[in-house]
């Protein structure tokens, strides 16, 4: 038993375990303490001193959020003294701070524009800086960081060492020279920034955002002589709804296609059928290296053992960057988005009898990395840039509200086809743990003629959002014939989110711990895609939960719930691409990966 | 992008220190970049990156390190670097003047480099010598009581 405190909190009479914080005990109890630098996902920072509270006998204030309650006390969190602290940090960080609400991304979602509403600042006690200091770095393919709104709460800092093992953001001089900017204070794009977002998804303010894709969608639905299509990935259909004040883990999927309509897409995909192909394709590469090691007796090194996924375009620049020695056993495989895109002006456009040139490939991810994943070089298979345009769910957001369509009150629609139906393995890949069991019901069906023995398909060890999980299946008893070798097998699948996660696990696989591993699955972002740099703000692991819980209680009702079920999966290698890791497969369907230095 | 490296006895030297357990992260960083500033005069780009890789500490937060102390450059300063202390007790004590003399002597101000790469001149916070102000401290040796005579006096002994 944990060892428990008397306090009395605003005069209520309580008991705490010890170590509790100020600030935990009062969310407990529903009393309110303002917060700007603590963070549900950051260890405690203690830097804006937002939350400070009164308690009895210590003549200074308390931040609530670092201050652990080890012995009797007695906290006052609405005294005269607490209520003109807090107003006075405020009014200094709003002097310092220059940004037009009225033109700023977060207008309506900010931290400090409410707690400047909820203290009712009307006027600027410390005066008002109106000239920028900094200028707006939007060098990135993904991240543009407005120095002038930061605040210096540091959550981004913490962010980008903590859970993503980057560490490009920090801190720089001190006193009243502090200011969070990035190694050497270089453009972000000569940093190791891995586009990831989750910076974008913990800053309170303005201060990080998106690279703009809007404009460029707006302007091309409004060319008569462009076809306009549009992949949507599943994490925003779970995820968008908050934007239009529905609680977290609403599913929106068939109202957004309602709304995409609206506003003038010419069709509208469903990425998860290109999630499918992904499966095949990846599992197909899985089986031939387990081929290679059990038949031909090549060592797993050699044959690219464990294969490691590679959907995730952060954890591929991450990769690239830290760990390029095992790129080798990285998944050709390319992510869904950029399989469809590549599909999208070959296969759609012949068949449609358009014109690639004039097709424009729009995509809705979860996530800002895709915006650099598809300006890489490699991306240009069909002949033409794969995916023209990443819109990130608060980017489309923004552009539902713009055009006038209430989401939320709209009636619902279909996917377009060809490209419109994918499986429920398909839709899985949104959460963590996800992609590994899509690759598992597929594999395993295919090793076996059976399916996966889990209830409902659902492969549960594989799911939920610890940090590094290692799965093992059951004992394969019984092969389909060709596959006999697979008897007896007991395989195990490795899976990370976050990229200090990912790092844990090669570092296990560096020191040889993951010797009886298949395959590893990595996504950049806590959560996996549910938790992308593109999603609504805040982000929390109870909101992360609430989209995880849409995500699988969807694929429950799909009418197809493995890969290789999809008919419309068939179709495409029947009509067009052969068979998966055969030769059009390979030119469309798979990329390479390229050493990154480690030098800025 | 920087080109180059850290040097192999360096390199070692700090890998060594890593490998120490329980050394808290703040003597590591600190050792490991006084030896670096030993060695180049002033802490390069690329040797905070490298510091990074063989430490496991992020970037930014050597970065943030090598900002905080004022002992550390991140531009490569003259022969000698020449600390003049500027916190309360050396300041009431004159160090104006002093900083004065110096300033008039060579033509250059504080936190800058003399054109012939001799001196590189900056203020610091407390040294621990404020009964003994002002106080000035060069190459790690420290002078107190200075004068505006004695201080150019002393400067001179150093080529
Ligand atoms: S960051 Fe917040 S307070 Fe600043 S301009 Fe934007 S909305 Fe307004
Ligand atoms: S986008 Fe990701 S890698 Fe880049 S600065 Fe933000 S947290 Fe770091
Ligand atoms: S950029 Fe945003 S998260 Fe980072 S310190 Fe500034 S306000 Fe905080
Ligand atoms: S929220 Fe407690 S110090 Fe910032
Ligand atoms: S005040 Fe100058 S040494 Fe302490």
């Amino acid at each position: 038993m944990a060892e428990m405190v008397n306090v009395r909190i605003n005069g209520i009479e309580t008991e705490v375990e010890k170590g509790t914080t100020i600030l935990q005990l009062a969310r407990k109890l529903n009393i309110y303490v303002p917060t700007l630098c603590a963070h549900p996902d950051l260890r405690q920072a203690g830097a804006c001193r937002m939350c400070v509270v009164e308690v009895k006998g210590m003549r200074t204030l308390q931040s609530a959020c670092s201050f652990p309650i080890t012995s009797e006390m007695d906290i006052f969190t609405t005294t005269a003294k607490v209520r003109k602290v807090r107003r006075d940090i405020l009014a200094l960080l709003l002097k310092n701070h220059v940004g037009e609400c009225q033109t700023c991304k977060r207008n309506g979602n900010c931290e400090l524009q409410r707690l400047a509403a909820e203290f009712g600042l009307h006027d600027y006690l410390y005066g008002k800086r109106t000239e920028r200091r900094y200028s707006v770095d939007d060098t990135g393919y993904a991240i543009v960081r407005d120095p002038d709104k930061c605040i210096n709460c540091k959550r981004c800092v913490r962010t980008c060492s903590d859970i993503q093992a980057v560490g490009v953001l920090g801190t720089l001089y001190r006193g009243a020279d502090t200011k969070v900017t990035t190694f050497m204070e270089k453009n972000i794009a000569e940093t190791l920034c891995v586009n990831c977002g989750q910076c974008i998804n913990r800053c309170p303010t303005g201060a990080l955002t998106e690279k703009d894709a809007t404009s460029a969608v707006w302007e091309a639905l409004e060319d008569p002589n462009k076809h306009v299509v549009i992949q949507t990935a599943p994490a925003p259909r779970a995820a968008i709804g908050e934007l239009f004040g529905l609680p977290a883990g609403t599913s929106m999927t068939k109202k957004m296609n309602t709304a995409l309509r609206l506003m003038g897409f010419d069709r509208i995909f469903d990425t998860n059928t290109s999630a499918d192909l992904t499966i095949m394709e990846e599992g197909t590469e899985l089986l031939i290296k387990l081929k290679k090691v059990y038949i031909e007796g090549m060592s797993k090194d050699e044959a690219g053992l464990p294969g490691i996924t590679s959907c995730s375009p952060g954890w591929i620049k991450w990769i690239e960057q830290f760990y390029p020695e095992y790129l080798p056993k990285l998944s050709t495989a390319k992510s869904p988005q950029q399989m469809f895109g590549a599909l999208v002006k070959t296969y759609y456009a012949q068949k449609m009898g358009i014109d690639p040139a004039n097709i424009v490939s729009v995509s809705l991810m979860p996530c800002t990395a895709k915006k650099f994943e598809c300006e890489r070089p490699e991306m240009r298979d069909s002949g033409y840039k794969d995916v023209d345009y990443v819109l990130t769910t608060r980017e489309l957001g923004a552009m539902i509200k713009e055009a006038g369509i209430d989401l939320p009150n709209l009636p619902e629609s279909e996917f377009d086809s060809p490209l419109g139906l994918g499986s429920g393995a398909g839709l899985i890949f949104g959460a963590t743990g996800g992609v590994a069991e899509a690759a598992a019901r597929t594999i395993w069906y295919i090793v076996t003629g059976e399916n996966v023995p889990m209830k409902n398909l659902e492969v549960v060890p594989l799911r939920g959002f610890e940090g590094v999980k290692i799965a093992t299946l059951p004992k394969i008893e019984k092969t389909a014939p060709g596959w006999e070798f697979m008897k007896g097998i007991v395989p195990k699948i490795a899976v990370a989110h976050g990229l200090a996660n990912a790092k844990k696990l090669m570092d296990m696989l560096k020191a040889g711990e993951l010797e009886d591993v298949f395959c590893i699955e990595v996504m950049a972002c806590p959560g996996g895609c549910l938790g992308g740099g593109g999603q609504p703000q805040p982000t929390s692991p109870e909101i992360r939960e609430a989209r995880m819980k849409a995500i699988y209680e969807e694929d429950r009702h799909l009418p197809y719930r493995q890969s290789h079920e999809n008919p419309y999966v068939h179709q495409l290698y029947e009509e067009f691409l052969g068979e998966p890791m055969g030769e059009l497969s390979h030119k469309l369907l798979h990329t390479h990966y390229c050493r990154r230095s480690r030098r800025m | 992008m920087s080109t180059n490296e850290l040097t192999r006895q360096i390199k070692e030297e700090i890998e060594e220190l890593s490998r120490k357990r329980n050394l808290p992260r703040h003597t590591l960083l600190m050792n490991s970049l006084h030896r670096i500033q030993e060695e180049y005069g002033y802490i390069p780009d690329f040797a905070m990156q490298e510091l990074s890789e063989i430490t496991g500490i992020a970037p930014a937060e050597v970065n943030a390190y090598v900002s905080f102390y004022h002992f550390f450059s991140t531009e490569p300063t003259g022969r000698h670097k020449v600390w003049f202390c500027r916190t309360i007790s050396c300041h009431l004590a004159g160090k104006d003047q002093i900083v004065k003399a110096v300033q008039d002597r060579f033509g250059v101000k504080m936190g800058q480099t003399t054109p012939d790469g001799r001196f590189t001149f900056a203020f610091t916070n407390c040294m621990g010598m404020c009964d003994k102000g002002p106080a000035m401290l060069i190459d790690g040796e420290t002078y107190t009581k200075l004068t505006p005579e004695k201080v150019l006096e002393i400067l001179e002994k150093y080529e």
